[in-house]
């Protein structure tokens, strides 16, 4: 074909006039942009008017890794169509985020980066070490209406909570309250910091899972706010730490994977959780911190969801898997046997919280946090069998339980 | 040792980058391939007669050096980037200099003695259109990075200042200088380009020993480089090739003007 013949026929995908008497900054950038926009093999067609600026482009196109396929001057100027020579991205077919469509592919595109799903990746973008980049081990089909869930149920602790209505309670009452909370605090910092520790590591492709588990961070935020507010609302302030819970939550923390990790802290751990809100829901002396502890407990209720769904998919496709999950639970129990377990002081301010102060009230309110703690080991056992556990496996595993609770 | 040494000039600090990636890749593909650096191309060309290395990375003044003493020296492999290289004369829009015949009686400024596309070549050029220096014209130059063939583009910064301060008429440097000074917005509003030289070849791989059982093995290394790895893609970006070609016939003669111009300044 003769090469003229190029040029008429529709054979460039784009084309620029540069009209300016030398290659300004300003049409380098825009042919420089251009590339990307075009697959490897695809023309386009540059006029040029000035003969310097001939010159400058096509040095550009040979520094460009294009290629002149054919030129043509007349007494406008000079033609040139030019071929890319290289492909520069990877497309992608996929949608991004619109709150209905799942990741497609079972591992994450090699180069996948700090991107939104869909994106089209440049071939030189950097490897970044994105360990957790399958799908299997990371995705929950309930996943995007957990995070449309979250967006909706989003609460303040400035607006939601009226601080001033907290009346003046006994102060041994008050005391228990601030020691709760502060062992709420604690826990809510290591349901913080471990999908934290997660996140970085996951592969924005799975960009669903990123931005909820964002949404758990900032829920567990506004529960670390709330519960050391509520604690510093009064006099009395927040209380003691404890070895036992450190131990636990430490325990937790140092746990390299991921999948454990999800079934351990919401699963078991939050889930367990859930038992204790209800409990102080149920008990606590005034309406303000009931409100703050039914609000904590809907957003618990989520990340439990999550855990969930995500741990049931996974044993459903290997069942072997439990004996995974309860070699963490066993291990860990290890560690924590090395000392008492219990929080002694978190166990008594919910007995008093329950019962009350004086002996018998006391009494009573040990009772009623045995029952608590029975009630727990029962819906962490339902909770496993929903996951697809032996109910003897699940019995032994919530034995082994942490004490903590979390 | 490895078995394979190649030798690279470090004329700026991504050449250790982009070895560090060749070498690793090799590793991978169990070539056993090292590399060592040379501060300039005349003890990397005394180093590859030496047989202190198998192979040198070359500049094209560099290859035509070796290949006069080694007779046998073969060039392998070059970027396709080296392929119709191009330098260029710069000058003052308003200067009413159009053509290289219009540089008579002016001042003309090139860039480091060793530099074929800021120096042997454009010199040539001129002498091509019977312009002979400091007959002629007025020859200057401004040796930046001598031993360093160009690489570096530093004397082509060097003169560009020179031209904008009117000390000079014109000037000369690679176009792919050029394009990176209109990217880095030195390139001025008043400067206009008025030749673009024909192609001619630059950087090559060369052997000096024939028949060497490396050679084969190592152009089929480089040709098969797997450019859909991110990897292999950023050193090919940092190296400014799409594409490692072999060295034929029409890449070969692309040396035959340079080789006369040298010949002409005495640069063997």
């Amino acid at each position: 074909m003769e090469r003229q013949d190029l040029f008429l026929m529709n054979t460039y995908v784009a084309e620029y006039t540069i009209r300016s008497s030398s290659l300004t900054q300003a049409w380098l950038l825009r042919l420089n942009a251009l590339l990307p926009t075009l697959r490897m093999g695809e023309l386009f067609k540059v006029t040029v008017l000035q003969r310097s600026v001939s010159f400058e482009f096509e040095g550009w196109v040979q520094v460009n890794r294009c290629s002149l396929v054919a030129t043509s001057s007349d007494l406008e100027g000079f033609s040139y169509l030019v071929r890319k020579d290289f492909e520069s991205h990877t497309l992608s077919e996929e949608h991004g985020f619109d709150g209905r469509s799942e990741p497609t592919l079972d591992v994450a595109p090699k180069l996948f980066g700090l991107m939104p799903r869909g994106a089209h990746i440049e071939n030189s973008s950097p490897l970044y070490p994105f360990e957790l980049s399958e799908k299997e081990f990371l995705w929950a089909k309930n996943v995007t209406r957990l995070y449309e869930e979250a967006k909706q149920n989003q609460w303040s602790a400035d607006t939601d909570i009226d601080w001033a209505a907290i009346p003046d309670l006994d102060p041994v009452i008050e005391t228990a309250i601030c020691q709760v909370m502060t062992y709420l605090a604690e826990n809510e910092f290591s349901a913080l910091y471990i999908p934290g520790k997660f996140l970085s590591k996951i592969s924005p492709y799975y960009m669903e899972l990123v931005m909820f588990l964002g949404t758990i961070i900032y829920d567990e935020a506004r529960h670390i706010e709330a519960f050391s507010r509520r604690a510093n609302a009064k006099k009395i302030g927040l209380q003691y730490s404890t070895t036992a819970t450190q131990r636990s939550l430490y325990s937790l923390f140092i746990e390299k994977d991921y999948f454990k990790t999800s079934f351990l802290l919401h699963v078991l751990g939050e889930g367990t959780f859930l038992d204790l809100l209800d409990f102080l829901i149920k008990y606590a002396p005034d309406p303000v911190t009931k409100k703050i502890v039914t609000l904590a407990k809907k957003d618990e209720q989520r990340h439990v969801n999550y855990g969930l769904v995500h741990v049931k998919a996974l044993v459903q496709a290997n069942p072997k898997r439990i004996a995974y999950l309860k070699e963490a639970v066993d291990s860990r129990k290890v560690y924590l046997d090395e000392m008492n377990q219990e929080n002694e002081l978190l166990l008594s301010s919910l007995a008093i919280l329950a019962g009350g102060s004086d002996e018998e009230g006391y009494a009573l309110g040990y009772e009623r946090v045995e029952q608590l703690k029975k009630r727990m080991g029962e819906n962490r056992v339902r909770r496993m069998i929903e996951c697809g556990f032996d109910e003897e496996t699940a019995k032994e595993i919530s034995m082994s339980h942490t004490a903590n609770f979390m | 040792m490895a078995s394979l040494m190649v030798g690279v000039v470090a004329y700026d600090p991504k050449v250790v980058l982009i070895w560090e990636i060749i070498r690793d890749y090799a590793k991978e593909k169990k070539f056993d391939l090292d590399y060592v650096l040379f501060s300039n191309y005349e003890t990397q060309v005394q180093a590859l007669l030496d047989k202190k290395v198998d192979l040198a990375w070359n500049t094209n003044v560099a290859w035509l050096r070796t290949k006069k003493r080694a007779p046998f020296a073969e060039a392998l492999l070059m970027r396709d980037s080296d392929v119709d290289f191009t330098s260029m004369f710069i000058a003052h829009e308003d200067s009413n200099i159009q053509t290289l015949e219009d540089l008579k009686n002016k001042r003309v400024c090139f860039g480091s003695g060793d530099s074929a596309q800021a120096f042997i070549l454009p010199a040539y050029y001129l002498k091509e259109q019977g312009l002979e220096p400091n007959r002629d014209y007025t020859m200057n130059r401004v040796d930046s990075d001598l031993g360093k063939h160009g690489d570096t583009g530093r004397s082509e910064y060097d003169i560009l200042e020179k031209l904008k301060n009117n000390e000079y008429d014109a000037i000369a440097l690679a176009t792919s200088t050029w394009m990176r000074m209109i990217e880095l917005g030195l390139s001025g509003s008043s400067l206009r380009p008025f030749y673009k030289s024909r192609g001619y070849s630059h950087c090559n791989f060369t052997n000096i020993t024939p028949n060497a059982s490396y050679v084969n093995e190592f152009v089929e290394f480089m040709l098969g480089m797997d450019t859909q790895r991110s990897d292999i893609t950023k050193m090919m970006e940092m190296e400014a090739l799409s594409k490692w070609v072999k060295t034929g016939e029409y890449e070969l003669q692309g040396y035959n003007e340079l080789e006369q111009a040298m010949e002409w300044l005495n640069l063997f």
